[in-house]
């Protein structure tokens, strides 16, 4: 047992987090999205950091990377390329390393027939599941979705199956894996929000004061870093289980992480809008764009409500009427 | 990030599993009183001769100088296996582990680990709860030592303790938090009065504590006269771990009661889902206390990470206690007086210890760095 970065892996956190701040995100024009970063996106396919599983790296590390490409709410089809990467990788086939995840309608499932989430760019190729095989297609134009800093496409159909069809274990450590990135992506946004949220506490001044030194700010501040925190542990363990659990335990680890950072993220982030105050409300400031950004990773592959009845399913089983 | 047990962490808990099947008491922890204390005592006892006690204590104290996530490897087993909650004495041993002399540590800790001598803690008084530094009791050097004289309060275990871990002001001219000293007082003595209060789940687990010239000997003081403050606050960074005070098997037991009532009969969804919830609570805070305990091989003793440690810890107190009150109607018309009881104790978990609102205070200051409020 050994719960904290190891050396190797602090240093990847600190390579993303330097080509983060060198990307400098900015805020679209009122009513548009974020283009694609090409640039960050060109950064972490020449440092390695796209497609890491087909060099035997763990989950871990991916989600490491996921967890800091969201803190600086950046727009790189990250975790859709890494998900479908981990579906190629079940089936056998070789990766795209540039790929949708494709989700059905409601977004509750991995499937072949619906919209491709975090899609590298209109018309891009969107990997799914069909009952047992992967699928792979097309997917079509962009929609009008709430976060501005990953695209998602409708009409998303995956005519073609690739590679082997996935056994049960398989398909489901992929769930796992996926859930676990999905956990990073929240962390990551929760964790940006309030990191703005509380620059701008220490500096603004009412009262003759800073904000940030009334209790009544500072106890929201707390108790969101509280979330943070024991998010990032809980988030840890489901990846770490990706690789070392058996694929029943490791969704069940994934599903108790995606419920906790499910419910926790989006409530960071409204909590970061208020310790803004007015300014909040603006499109100009940053907080919306983390609110925007957990509200699809908490609606993709289930919220708090959909892990917490899997769970309990899994936990009393048959005791559930 | 590695969550799975090493060698040796393994047969430790292979160990400990198979040593608990045969030595847990089956009979169920009496309501209150001497009758629990008595308990306690067998439970400490036991867990003590089987050489469990004291994980991440020095051998030179008796403890078995493993590293501290054994702690909750304990606390896990323990919880699993349905067995009474690990005794807290960990946390006030830390006081005199950290700053005591050698003679100190050698003359009271193997005690403490042992169940031999039951420490207290009286730091708390009717003036200074939450202002802890404020404290009023007074020690005054005289010739036999120093003599106490003041009231603490919410001092558990104090009708049955053997010591008492005291903060004491030795010092009313210095600034508030330079002029206490930490004291090791015998209980044992007529100058001191205990009297039991009377909780709201019918519990007596608390007491007020008078102290009218209670003698403490010359060789009591801990660490230098004046250092009370700074060794009070090592202390509370060991209380605020839960598995330092063994919360972790508390809450991974009540779990697993309710799970196990769950499967024996058919449950509502709305039921499930609130159970799922306190796995999911429990589960967060075991990967988290990993974290924490991971930390402090680095580290040493717990800081202000441990405020979070102490919030986490009683939201799931509180998210288990509200899923024991809720699990059957009955309860509320007293089939349970347990699970009534539980519930109630729930509450104490964001006022004990440093409240709910100290703990976020200090994470917005030391760990967020947003400024100080004045004060």
């Amino acid at each position: 047992v050994h719960v904290a970065l190891t050396e190797e892996q602090a240093m990847l956190v600190a390579t993303v987090h330097d080509m983060v701040a060198g990307a400098g995100v900015v805020n679209p024009r009122a009513g548009d999205a974020v283009d694609t970063d090409i640039a960050l996106w060109d950064a972490l396919v020449d440092a390695g950091f796209v497609g890491m599983r087909t060099d035997g790296v763990s989950a871990v590390e991916v989600a490491l990377v996921a967890e800091e490409l969201a803190r600086g709410a950046c727009a790189v089809p990250f975790v859709g390329t890494a998900i479908a990467d981990e579906l190629f990788r079940a089936a056998d086939a070789p990766p795209s390393h540039s790929s949708a995840l494709l989700v059905s309608g409601d977004l509750l499932t991995i499937s072949g027939d619906g919209v491709a989430w975090d899609a590298p760019a209109p018309q891009s190729i969107a990997v799914g599941l069909d009952a047992d095989r992967v699928v792979v297609g097309e997917s079509g134009e962009l929609l009008d979705a709430v976060d501005l800093t990953r695209r998602v496409c409708g009409e998303a159909r995956g005519d073609e199956p690739v590679g082997a069809p996935l056994t049960r274990a398989q398909a489901a450590r992929a769930h796992a894996f996926a859930l676990a990135l999905l956990a990073a992506d929240l962390v990551g946004s929760m964790h940006g929000a309030l990191d703005a949220a509380v620059a701008h506490d220490k500096e603004r001044v009412q009262f003759g004061r800073p904000v940030g030194s009334f209790q009544a700010v500072q106890h929201l501040g707390a108790d969101a870093l509280v979330l943070v925190e024991s998010a990032r542990s809980v988030m840890w363990h489901a990846a770490w289980a990706v690789d070392e659990l058996d694929a029943a335990d490791a969704l069940l680890a994934a599903r108790v992480a995606k419920a906790y950072c499910a419910e926790a993220a989006p409530r960071v982030c409204e909590t970061a809008i208020q310790m803004w105050g007015g300014i909040g409300m603006t499109w100009e400031c940053r907080a919306h764009l983390f609110l925007r950004r957990a509200l699809l990773s908490r609606q993709v592959l289930g919220d708090e409500h959909v892990q917490l009845a899997a769970i309990a399913e899994a936990r009393l089983g048959a005791g559930v009427a | 990030v590695n969550f799975r047990d090493d060698d040796a962490i393994a047969a430790f808990r292979t160990e400990f599993r198979a040593w608990l099947a045969e030595h847990a008491p089956a009979d169920p922890e009496p309501l209150g009183g001497s009758a629990r204390a008595e308990y306690w005592a067998r439970w400490h006892r036991a867990l003590y001769e089987g050489g469990w006690m004291g994980l991440s204590w020095p051998v030179a104290v008796g403890g078995r100088g493993l590293t501290p996530v054994y702690e909750a490897v304990f606390n896990d087993e323990i919880g699993a296996a349905g067995a009474p909650p690990a005794p807290h004495v960990g946390f006030l041993g830390r006081a005199l582990l950290h700053f005591g002399t050698d003679e100190q540590q050698r003359e009271h800790l193997p005690s403490l680990l042992s169940g031999e001598q039951v420490w207290c803690q009286g730091f708390s008084e009717p003036g200074a709860g939450s202002d802890l530094a404020g404290i009023a009791t007074r020690a005054t050097p005289d010739a036999d030592g120093w003599r106490v004289s003041g009231q603490k309060i919410w001092t558990s275990d104090a009708a049955w303790a053997d010591r008492c871990l005291l903060l004491a002001r030795t010092d009313p001219d210095a600034p508030k938090h330079r002029g206490i000293s930490a004291l090791i007082v015998d209980m044992h003595q007529d100058a001191i009065e205990v009297r039991p209060i009377v909780q709201i789940n019918g519990d007596t687990e608390f007491n007020e504590v008078f102290f009218d010239g209670a003698l403490v000997a010359p060789g009591c003081v801990i660490g230098r006269p004046g250092q009370g403050w700074e060794i009070a606050m090592t202390t509370v960074g060991y209380e605020r771990g839960p598995a330092d005070v063994g919360f972790s098997s508390r809450y991974a037991r009540a779990l697993r009661t309710l799970e196990h009532g769950a499967r024996a009969r058919s449950v509502s969804d709305v039921e499930a889902i609130r159970l799922a919830r306190a796995y999911v609570q429990v589960e967060v805070l075991r990967a988290h206390v990993l974290r924490s305990l991971t930390a402090r091989l680095h580290g040493g003793a717990p800081g202000s990470e441990g405020s979070i440690d102490k919030l986490l810890s009683s939201t799931t107190e509180q998210v288990l206690g509200h899923a024991v009150r809720d699990a059957d109607p009955r309860v509320l018309l007293g089939d349970d007086p347990a699970a009534l009881a539980e519930y109630l104790y729930s509450r104490a978990a964001t006022i004990a210890g440093g409240s709910a609102q100290i703990q976020r205070t200090i994470v917005a200051e030391r760990l967020l760095g947003l400024p100080r409020a004045p004060s």
